[in-house]
This record gives C-alpha cells, structure tokens and sequence, in this order.
C-alpha cells in the first residue's frame, strides 16, 4: 500500500512551495513487506491468521536495516490480533508526531505517549498524554493523577473517559531492539475508571528517551506496543 | 414504492454493542414489588394481592424485554408495560394456527413506541383470496416508571386506525418482584375484553365491533369503550439468555374461532423464549390448549451501529508561521499563474488522496478558496476537516486562511471559513473540535459561485453506472410481498455547474410485479393506482430522462428546475425553489409542477391527462433528534390538502419517519386505507459496511398508495441535498471534524 503515501510524501516536497519536513522522502522502508498492516485485520476477515506473527523486533531488523531509514521510526504490535506494523513518521504538531502504517493507520504520540489514532475503527480520538509525561518524569513519585481518553460512539458523539492512575517503577531492564541492547527503566501505570481497568507499560532509555511502550487503546482494540526502531 | 438497494449493500449487521436487556436508566432506585390484584369473573388466575416484596435493586439486573405476539414488548399474546431503550427497532415474525403477524416496532422516544403490524389469516376468505391481509398500527406510552413500589405502568392503543379485526386497548403494569421474576396484569378493551370480560366501570358498554370498510379511519369512538377484562401473567429469567412465560389471555379470538381457524379451548398460554445472540430472540409456545406457535425477533438500536473505520486521514502540516505567536499573517506575495496552476494540481491529487474532489481553486493573497465535492463521506464535518487538512500540504505557508465551499450537482452550500493556525492548534486538543467550531465561520455561499483555477475535466462529464435495482410492492391487499429484480443503467451528463442531463432505463430479470391487480373502482382520476399496468408494460422502461437545473437565485436561496421525463408515469416540468439559511433550522419552500401521464410501456409517448400540482412546503429541524416537515398544496388527483412528515434522525445517518397526507377527498372515495400514509426507513450503508459512504438503503412502507394524496416523484429535491453542510446538521457530528 505505499502508493497512499508516495504522493503524500511527494507533495510534501512540493518544489518551492512547502519546505521539506523530517518526515520526507520515504518512499523505500526498509520495513516494507514485513508488515502486516493492523487495518487488514481489523477491516478484514478477523479469522485470517495474522501473516507477520512471527516478527521479532529485538532480531527481525538488522542495524544496517535500520541505519537506511530516514527517519525516526517505530514498530507496533496490535496484542488482540498479533499483528505488526512499522510506523512512518508523517508529522509533527507541536512535539505529537503522527505516524502512519502502510496501509494508513495513523498513532500519534508525544514522546511515545499515546494521543490519538486513526483508521482502527474504535480510534482513541484524543487522550491528554501529559500527566503521564510528568509521571514518568518525577519517576512516579507524583502519586495519583487523573488522565482522560475521549472516543467517539458509532453515532459520532464525543465519549470522555476519566482515568484514575499511579506510576510505578519496575526497575532498570535491558530491552533489545533491531539487535541493539541497551539500559532501560521499566513503569507501570496503572490506570482505573468507572468501569475499566488497565495497564500501561513504559520504558525509558538512561536518558529519559522513551524506547518501548505498551498502551491500551479502546475497548474493541486493545493494547498496542510500540517499539522504537530508529529514534 | 421502491426498495433502493445499491450494488455494493452488504447484508450485515454489527451490534458487538447491542444488548437485549438493558441497563434500565432508573438504576439507581431501589426496587419493590408491588402486584397489583385484580379479579375476573373466571377466577382462573393467580391473583396477586397488594403484597410488597423487597425486590432487587436495578443495578444489579439488568431489564430482559420480550415482544410478544402483536410484536410490541409482552408476554406471548398479552402486552406488558416494559419499553425497549430509546432509538430501538424491533423486527417480529409470529405465528400459529394459521395466523402470521410481522410487526416492526419502534421506540419513537424514551416513552412513546409505534408499530406497524401485518397480519395474515388464512383460510379467511376476503375478497376472492384465501388469506386475510390486515395492516394496523400501534402506539404505547409508558406513564409510570417502576420504582421501589410503583410498576412501569403503559397504555396502549392496538390497531387504532385498522379496520379494526385487532383493535384494542390497555392499561397494563410490569413490575420485577423478586430477581428474574416479573409479574404483569392489564385491563383490555376491545379484542382484549373478549374472553373473561365484565361491564365497563365507567357504563360505557356499547362498543361498535364493526369492521371498518376501508380501514385507516382513526377509531377514536371506540377506545377505552365497551366491556373490560383483566389479563396478565409472569415471566422468569431461568438463564441469561433463557424466559420461560406463562400468561391469562383475555382475547377469545371470537372470529377467529367462528372460522375455525384457531381452536381456543382454554385461555392460558405457555412459552420459552431462548436469545441465542445479543438481539435475536426465538420462542416456542403451547397456546389457548391447543396450538402450538412459534416467534423470531430481532432487536436492532441504530445508535449501536458499526464504528467507521475509514483510513486515517492526512494530519495538518505544521508551518513556521503556525507557531509564531503573532496574529499577524505576514506578507503574502502575489503568486503567478504558473504557480497558482500548480497549488491547484497538487490540491486535487490531495483531495483525490482523500476521497475529495476539487472543483476549483481561488487563491487570493493569503486566502485560499476550494470548491469541491464530498463523494465519499456521509459525516459531512469529516469532509471538511479532510479539506482543510489536505490544503495544509498543497498551500504555501503564506496562505493563512482556508474558505472551504462544498458543492453539490454544481451549487455552493455553504462557506466554510478555517484559520490555519486554528486547524493546527486543535488538533490534539482534548477540545480541539468544540475549540474550532466556535473559531470557524459558517456562512451562506450565494456570493461565492465556482470561480478561479477551474479543474479542467470536470465540465462536461458524463458518469453512467449499471446495477441491479429491486422494486417491491410490500404489503398489499392479496400478496404481501411483490417483486421486480432487474438491471438499471443510469446517466448523468454534467454541462455546466449546475445543469445536467440524466437518464435511466431498467429492465425486468425476474419478479411478479406485472400479476398485480389492477384497482378498477377507484373514484378518482387513477393517477397511481395503474401502477400495475405500468409494471406489466413497462419493460424495459425509460425511467427518467430530464434536463436538470440547480442554481442559487440570491442569498438563501436554492433554486431547481426539472424537465422531460421525470419519472415512470409523468412527465413534464418541476419547479422548486427552498429559503434556508446556513444556520437555521427552519426551511422554508416552495414547489410548481405540471404532470403530463405517460404511455403504460414507459416509451417516449405521452397519454392525455396532464395536472398542475404545487405546494408550500415548511421544514424544522428540532435539534433533539426530531425534524417535522409540513406540505400544503394541491396533488395529482386534483385533491388538495397537506402532507405531514416527522422523523426521528440519528447522528449516523439512521431515520425512521411516518408520513400521512389528508387531502379533501373523502374517506370512502380514497378507498382502502382512508388516506395515505406510511413508514420510510433509511439506513446508511456506511453504517453496516463501517466503510464511509454516502449511499443509503431507504425502504418505503405504504400499504395504499391509492389515487388520494399522490405527489410526483422528483429526483434530487432541494432540501436534503441542501441541509447536509449547514449548521444543525454540522453541529450534529462535528466532532468528526478531526477524523
């Protein structure tokens, strides 16, 4: 599917008009043709067995697969379906940088917080990531804090859901991305509303880099894990 | 009446989120029974007297609602006084002893429900057919909501404008008085007061049972009059998805027996209604000891439809002069032509990109203006943000300000004004969308018709499409379902903004339309009720064949002119003109027809009796869901007189509305039906697919289309396709903006 985002990214570059954001020039990945793109699965046949299930993001890309690409990448892993996809990065709003599959599904994050999805059906439409930023970055000595998560219904009304969380450390653990081992420190947060409860897991490099995630998305997605390839 | 089905309809459905039984709203009450006693001269039943039983709370139980044979919530033959949730439709086929009831029903408000029922007896003879066909209607109101002590408490009118083979009326109560344990009783009247009934307490006792001749006469003479009986009975929730029911019927089924048709010998009935899925229910029954029946039932709330899941759309492109804290735009240096040619490339493969079409381009210093078309999305505010998002890419920084102008067959609908820096700012917003609804301006687009950088192939254009059409006509007299399957290949050749020219031609595969019966003692002008003839003769059949002219005459102003063949009996001219304001909720219009009648096969050649018809047409949008339409004027037969409209609307595009026209023809000279009057029910594909999509599925129910109250059938009215980009509409589902 990269001819969705071949003109997209042409048009970025537009010659004189639009200067050339860090997003550009994209048009080979090396992570083309491992991915199984989550909207197949979810638009399709829910049977189907997920092609990519036996990706491994700490052996399946090489470093120098890594080092030819241009620009900050992540791969995700939708847990319900074990799917994978690798995530492109498309844009930046003021530090949320919107990442695409290739089959156009969009995450965008903020600093590999979760803010918002899109093309998943039951797409987070906005989530405020920065509670959970100060909690990560006080090394949840924050205490509780309240985050919200809005969706839209079937009938396109905005659903605003209150989210009662904590931080706290799991201590330092080593995570191994594209062959690549390195230091990280491990949270949980973890999170009660009305009527749900749920789990999110980060990881953050040394220096405070965000390099693994696990966040849940929306009832009928589930969670979804990141894993950052190229910062 | 037409079932339009398009090509692509998939017959699905999604309800991941139906429930059958409901978290009753009332939860937080605690509950209390109290059964309400009551005695019948056959003192067959249990009878429950004034005994307050501690029950369990709502919480904790989560309401179980079974329809019953009439289709409406009940035990198996009785009603009870429970209500489906808001929204709700429910579909039921029941049947015993030769007597088949389909009903729809449907929860009009959190009170209020409707149904339309038809009914088949058979071996009755009526007219020279075998089976008697009734229609009626239904309408219930829940008074009382149970509570600690006090049971929900309904009253409701069965068949109230039929002819009156099922016309009833009650009073009933439900209440929970243990877990999984409800009780109901009721008082009936009419076909509810026949088996155990008693002097009317309030001397009322003369009650016509009389079958109406013609049916669709409201039969308000009659209600609440006549004897009284008591009926009621119990439900138990053995499992989650398990009922077992058991009830005192107070229906002796009077002609019913007299025709042997049903062998009542006793008034009790027993059934087990099982829900295999959320939704779907099948029950079995041993009923008046001696007949056995059987039911499906489907319980559908169009608000739980499918989630959309479109692909993502573009996310804005963040300029410098987006993040300055300035609200000055800068200089904004004039673009060449060369220049302005490309914007306007790159703008139309961005649009294409998202399911958008650029009709035109104006870029005037730092304000860019975009005509363009919405094929794609039937969330209008979806469109829009998609527009102004893909203008973020193709225009340079110095553009600040996007004017976004949706057209539709050539007209401008509304202008939409976004500030760049607004768009970028709302975006991850929490807020954003409420944010930038009260920043974007709304306005009437009148002074803005399709100018600047013209996209080269859109004028002329010809689009044609072949598909499969059904066309059905349900309900009737002596056949409850007739159907035509075909083909039909369509037209349209775009001139000019505006001006088009459209044809369609169908022809036959299969179907029994053509053994319909013609109604030879109509009193009036038959201008519909050949319609058997036209479907005998008709094929293939030239269906439409116009010159077609929308246009905007001034400031809220549309304006549409129709000529040729405009549909399978008329042909001639339609002239309409509608006054709406971008953010009214009131429409007003107007409308000018002359009708010549077409030859029965459908050809180019025209029959002798020609009509002017016209009417004032009043439309408002009640911003709770509910829109009203009202039209006075004078129809085809030469009657004249007003047709009413309401609807109930669903943000996703579902709408359920009944219509009724009263014209100066008399009851007896309409004929069958009274009046004319009926059901639609528009589905959008997009909502069963999840895919977006502007095609719906509509299904008309008219059980008489006669010659009374008929209108021409003219294509693209102006009132649906203008509402769509303005304000109560947009509001309705903005938030769709950011998707």
């Amino acid at each position: 599917m990269i001819f969705r985002i071949k003109p997209i990214v042409w048009l970025l570059c537009f010659p004189m008009l639009a200067s050339c954001s860090s997003g550009s020039g994209l048009e080979t990945s090396a992570l083309q043709g491992l991915t199984t793109t989550l909207a197949d699965v979810f638009r399709g046949n829910k049977d189907r067995q997920a092609a990519n299930a036996n990706f491994n993001p700490a052996t399946s890309i090489t470093r120098a697969q890594v080092a030819s690409l241009p620009a900050r990448t992540w791969v995700a892993h939708l847990d319900e379906r074990n799917a994978w996809a690798s995530l492109t990065l498309l844009g930046n709003n003021r530090g949320v940088r919107t990442y695409l599959t290739e089959d156009s599904i969009s995450v965008s994050l903020r600093q590999g917080v979760l803010v918002a999805t899109r093309g998943l059906g039951n797409d987070v439409h906005v989530a405020n990531p920065n509670p959970t930023l100060a909690a990560l970055s006080s090394q949840g000595t924050r205490g509780r804090y309240t985050r919200e998560m809005t969706f839209l219904d079937p009938t396109s009304q905005k659903i605003s859901t209150l989210f009662s969380c904590t931080m706290t450390p799991i201590g330092p653990t080593a995570v191994t991305i594209a062959q690549t081992r390195q230091a990280t420190r491990q949270y949980s947060e973890d999170c009660q509303s009305d009527t749900r409860k749920i789990t999110n897991l980060f990881w953050t490099s040394t220096s405070g880099a965000m390099t693994r995630t696990r966040q849940w998305v929306s009832p009928t997605v589930g969670y979804l894990d990141t894993y950052l390839v190229k910062p | 009446m037409d079932v339009f089905l398009p090509s692509t309809m998939v017959v699905s459905h999604n309800t991941s989120n139906k429930k059958i039984h409901r978290k009753n709203k009332r939860w937080n009450k605690m509950k209390r029974g109290s059964a309400v006693g009551y005695v019948s001269r056959h003192s067959f039943l249990v009878i429950f007297f004034g005994v307050c039983v501690l029950g369990p709370s709502r919480a904790e139980q989560p309401d179980i609602i079974t329809l019953n044979f009439q289709g409406v919530p009940g035990l198996i033959d009785m009603p009870s006084a429970q209500s489906l949730p808001d929204g709700e439709l429910g579909v039921s086929v029941s049947h015993f002893s030769g007597i088949t009831r389909n009903t729809l029903t449907f929860q009009i408000t959190d009170r209020l429900s409707g149904s339309f029922r038809y009914s088949g007896t058979q071996d009755w003879p009526n007219s020279g057919f075998d089976t008697y066909y009734d229609r009626s209607f239904d309408l219930r109101y829940r008074v009382l909501d149970e509570g600690r002590i006090l049971p929900d408490v309904t009253v409701g009118l069965q068949d109230f404008a039929g002819t009156g083979l099922n016309s009833a009326e009650y009073i009933v109560a439900t209440k929970t008085i243990v877990p999984k344990l409800r009780f109901t009783t009721g008082v009936g009247w009419g076909r509810l007061a026949t088996y155990g009934e008693f002097s009317s307490v309030f001397g009322s006792d003369d009650r016509s049972t009389d079958f109406e001749p013609t049916g669709g006469t409201i039969n308000e003479g009659r209600w609440f009059r006549g004897p009284m009986a008591f009926f009621g009975g119990a439900e138990w929730d053995v499992a989650e998805n398990i009922t077992l029911q058991a009830e005192y019927s107070s229906d002796d089924y009077v002609e019913e027996s007299s025709r042997d048709i049903v062998d009542r010998a006793a008034p009790f009935n027993f059934g087990i209604q099982y829900r295999p899925r959320d939704g779907l229910a099948l029950g079995a029954y041993y009923m008046y000891g001696s007949e056995i029946g059987a039911q499906v039932s489907f319980i559908f709330n169009p608000k739980n439809s499918a989630y959309g899941t479109e692909t993502a759309p573009l996310p804005v492109r963040v300029t410098e002069r987006d993040l300055q804290a300035s609200q000055s735009w800068g200089a904004a240096p004039e673009l060449s032509t060369a220049q302005k040619d490309q914007l306007a490339l790159s703008t139309v493969q961005l649009f294409k990109e998202q399911g958008l079409e650029m009709e035109s381009l104006k870029i005037d210093g730092a304000i860019a203006t975009v005509w363009f078309r919405n094929p794609t999305y039937d969330i209008e505010a979806q469109a829009i943000g998609r527009a102004a998002r893909s203008l973020t890419y193709s225009m340079p920084e110095q553009v600040r300000r996007f004017v976004l102008v949706p057209t539709r067959l050539g007209v401008p609908l509304s202008k939409i004004t976004i500030d760049r820096g607004d768009l970028a700012r709302a975006e991850f917003d929490i807020n954003g969308a409420a944010r930038l609804k009260q920043q974007v301006k709304i306005e009437d687009a009148a002074d803005t018709p399709l100018g600047g950088e013209r996209v080269d192939d859109l004028y002329p254009r010809f689009n044609y499409s072949i598909g499969p059409y059904v066309s059905t006509l349900l309900f009737g007299l002596e056949n409850p379902v007739q159907a035509d399957v075909g083909v039909r290949v369509a037209g349209r050749y775009d001139v000019a903004p505006g001006l088009s020219f459209n044809g369609s031609i169908r022809k036959r595969l299969i179907g029994n339309l053509s053994e319909g019966v013609d109604v030879s003692e109509s009193e009036l002008e038959p201008v519909r009720t050949e319609r058997p003839r036209y479907d005998r003769e008709g094929d293939p059949a030239l269906e439409r064949l116009t010159v077609d002219y929308h246009f905007r005459p001034g400031t809220n102003l549309y304006g549409r002119v129709s000529t040729g063949y405009l549909e399978r009996m008329y042909a001639g001219v339609s002239t309409e003109m509608l006054w709406k304001p971008v953010d009214s909720r009131l429409a007003l219009g107007a409308e000018l027809n002359y009708a010549r009648k077409r030859d029965y096969d459908q050809d180019l050649q025209l029959l002798d009796f020609d009509a002017y018809t016209g009417f004032l047409s009043a439309y408002y949008d009640f911003n709770n869901g509910f829109q009203a339409q009202v039209d006075i004027g004078q129809y085809l037969a030469g009657d004249q007189g007003g047709t009413f409209t309401l609807a109930r609307e669903f943000d996703n595009g579902w709408r359920v509305a009944a219509f009724a026209t009263f014209t100066d023809v008399s009851y007896e000279e309409f004929g069958d039906g009274s009046f004319d009057k009926g059901i639609t029910l528009t589905v959008p594909i997009s909502t069963v697919t999840s895919k977006p999509s502007r095609e719906t599925a509509n299904l008309v129910i008219r059980p008489f289309q006669r010659d009374g109250g008929a209108r021409l059938q003219v294509e693209d009215r102006l009132y649906p396709i203008v509402r769509d980009y303005h304000e109560p509409q947009l509001n309705d589902t903005w938030e769709r903006v950011q998707r």
